[in-house]
């Protein structure tokens, strides 16, 4: 992974885990509720983001899903499903760029390894 | 011809009744409410209070002139009784009568007969109801768009600058208040291009079903309240028309209640739509429903689906009425809206398919047939464009899909079939204002097209 995609993964699997948080939440109470056109912005944004970065290796559904279409109607449990396993692919991601060296994990960039610290792997 | 046409339509106009001020005249019928003057009288802006004292004095004038010279004030009321222009009521053709002499008459002889209007006027001119037999909410209406024609005609010239509604030139004559008498000027109207008659635009925010001051509540919630009055006993209206001419006093009285009353007088939109809970349950009552013709199954759908898309759909499509057909010896119902381009898939579908109103067919069967899409299929010509709604109970079998994909593929026509699961989506939305039910109309729409070859 290069500095800029590090970075761009700090940012943003949070975020997708935040909205996943959310929407799970939703998707208990009302699982075949629609998401309004304003939460669906903002989820498309983050998906985009992620696929740019996962890039075809690692993208749940390469050659099926890219973001949810706006006139679909995605509902609440739809829209956990696709998170839940961009969620999984990044963590894969990570995974596989990062090493253990004395005692921590860091981040592998641009091939080297960083003095970037990260958490353990949470898949092996 | 388009199917209860109003003005915009013809025009080809886009804007909605929710979009503008003014009630959107129907080119062959009039709209079911009436002017209220009260509504004047207790709104907020001044223009409106000081319209009300217009109405009023010049009334009023109207009755100094009848002590004076009945004659000259009889034929002024006459004429000012009927006001088509504005097209308000219940008339189907747009024609109104006028009064005749004997009524505008006792109308104008109160002013003679009971000492307080004779020394002060009318406060509310429509306590005229309580006084005169058969002087109904029609004519307050009309009497009053007629006292105020001058400001309705500046009114309309404005609304028709704004909304871009074309506007020929055309000799009008209206009621001046200086001279008490008709002038003719010439002015740029809309007209109505069936019969040519002037158009007069009146404000939504004056309109109701019933004048706030009317004889139903007078004799149900001021008469029949006396304690005076023996329960069960009923007063023949004429009988209490001339109780109150001799005791105006009682009149006032009413009057004066209904004035405390004022925060809850509101003018009547011209389509409100049913509540969530009532959409809850007719949802509830047509997923509940047998299929076919069982004990009038058939209509008890169309009775509850028509409201609740009506409603659903509002105000994105205006609803234009429910129409019902004999074809084959079966009454078939259709939902007709007017399409105004409000949303972005109504103008996909008005350049697209030329739909400048929607028909909704609907059809309480178990299964769809070839047969009822050919029927929609026969009824989507012209007035309708290329583009029409099914509404049915289950989703159709492959065959009557692949048909709806033919037609595209070989008409260009666009059937969509909406089922019990598109309602339960579209009330789902509706309820909890997530997104628009239209949408669930563009979502099949969508998957309906990515079938279509390309």
């Amino acid at each position: 992974m290069t500095e800029e995609q590090v970075e761009i993964f700090l940012k943003l699997q949070p975020q997708i885990k935040s909205a996943y948080d959310e929407i799970t939440l939703l998707s208990k109470k009302k699982p075949t509720e629609p998401l309004n056109k304003f939460k669906l912005k903002f989820i498309n944004s983050m998906l985009n983001q992620a696929n740019h970065i996962l890039q075809n290796d690692y993208i749940p559904f390469p050659d099926e899903f890219e973001q949810f279409d706006v006139d679909d109607m995605p509902n609440n449990g739809d829209v956990v499903f696709i998170l839940s396993h961009y969620l999984t692919s990044l963590e894969k991601l990570r995974c596989d760029n990062i090493k253990y060296q004395k005692h921590y994990y860091y981040w592998v960039i641009d091939g080297e390894v960083s003095t970037l610290k990260t958490s353990p792997p949470c898949i092996k | 011809m388009i199917i209860r046409p109003r003005l915009n339509d013809f025009h080809n106009l886009t804007f909605t009744q929710t979009d503008v001020d003014f009630a959107i005249p129907f080119l062959d019928e009039d709209i079911p409410l009436y002017l209220d003057p009260f509504l004047l009288w207790k709104s907020p802006s001044q223009q409106d209070n000081s319209l009300h004292t217009t109405i009023t004095n010049s009334f009023n004038q109207l009755g100094n002139m009848f002590l004076k010279d009945e004659n000259q004030a009889v034929s002024i009321l006459k004429e000012i009784s009927e006001c088509d222009a504005v097209g308000l009521g219940n008339s189907k053709s747009k024609q109104g009568k006028k009064i005749g002499d004997k009524m505008a008459y006792s109308v104008l002889s109160t002013f003679r007969d009971i000492p307080q209007i004779n020394k002060q006027g009318y406060t509310h001119f429509e306590e005229l109801q309580l006084l005169v037999d058969s002087f109904s909410k029609d004519r307050v209406s009309d009497i009053a768009c007629n006292l105020l024609e001058s400001f309705l005609i500046d009114y309309t010239i404005q609304q028709c600058e704004k909304h871009n509604v074309p506007m020929e030139i055309v000799n009008i004559d209206f009621f001046d208040l200086k001279k008490m008498a008709f002038v003719s000027e010439k002015v740029q109207l809309p007209t109505n291009p069936i019969s040519k008659d002037q158009i007069l635009f009146v404000p939504k925010r004056w309109l109701r079903f019933v004048p706030w001051i009317n004889y139903e509540d007078f004799y149900k919630d001021y008469v029949s309240m006396s304690d005076k009055l023996d329960a069960g006993t009923t007063i023949p209206r004429v009988q209490l028309l001339d109780y109150n001419r001799q005791n105006y006093d009682q009149v006032q009285e009413f009057i004066k209640r209904k004035q405390l009353s004022q925060k809850d007088c509101q003018n009547d939109p011209l389509f409100s739509q049913i509540p969530i809970l009532s959409s809850k349950r007719k949802l509830g009552n047509i997923l509940k429903l047998p299929t076919g013709k069982t004990d009038n199954a058939d209509q008890q759908y169309e009775k509850d689906l028509c409201p609740l898309l009506a409603s659903m759909l509002f105000p994105e499509l205006d609803f234009a009425k429910p129409q019902a057909r004999t074809a084959d010896g079966v009454l078939i119902r259709d939902l007709i809206f007017y399409n105004n381009t409000s949303h972005d898939f109504l103008k996909e579908i008005y350049d697209k398919y030329n739909s400048r109103q929607i028909v909704f067919e609907l059809k309480n069967v178990k299964e769809v047939t070839t047969t009822h899409v050919n029927q929609l299929n026969r009824y989507l010509n012209n007035e309708f464009g290329s583009f029409g709604v099914i509404f049915t109970r289950n989703e159709p079998p492959k065959s009557v899909y692949k048909n709806t994909i033919d037609l595209w593929s070989g008409q260009r026509k666009c059937i969509l079939i909406m089922t019990d699961n598109d309602l339960e989506l579209m009330s789902q939305v509706y309820e909890n204002k997530q997104r628009l039910p239209i949408d669930v109309l563009k979502k099949k729409y969508v998957e309906f097209t990515r079938q279509c070859p390309s």
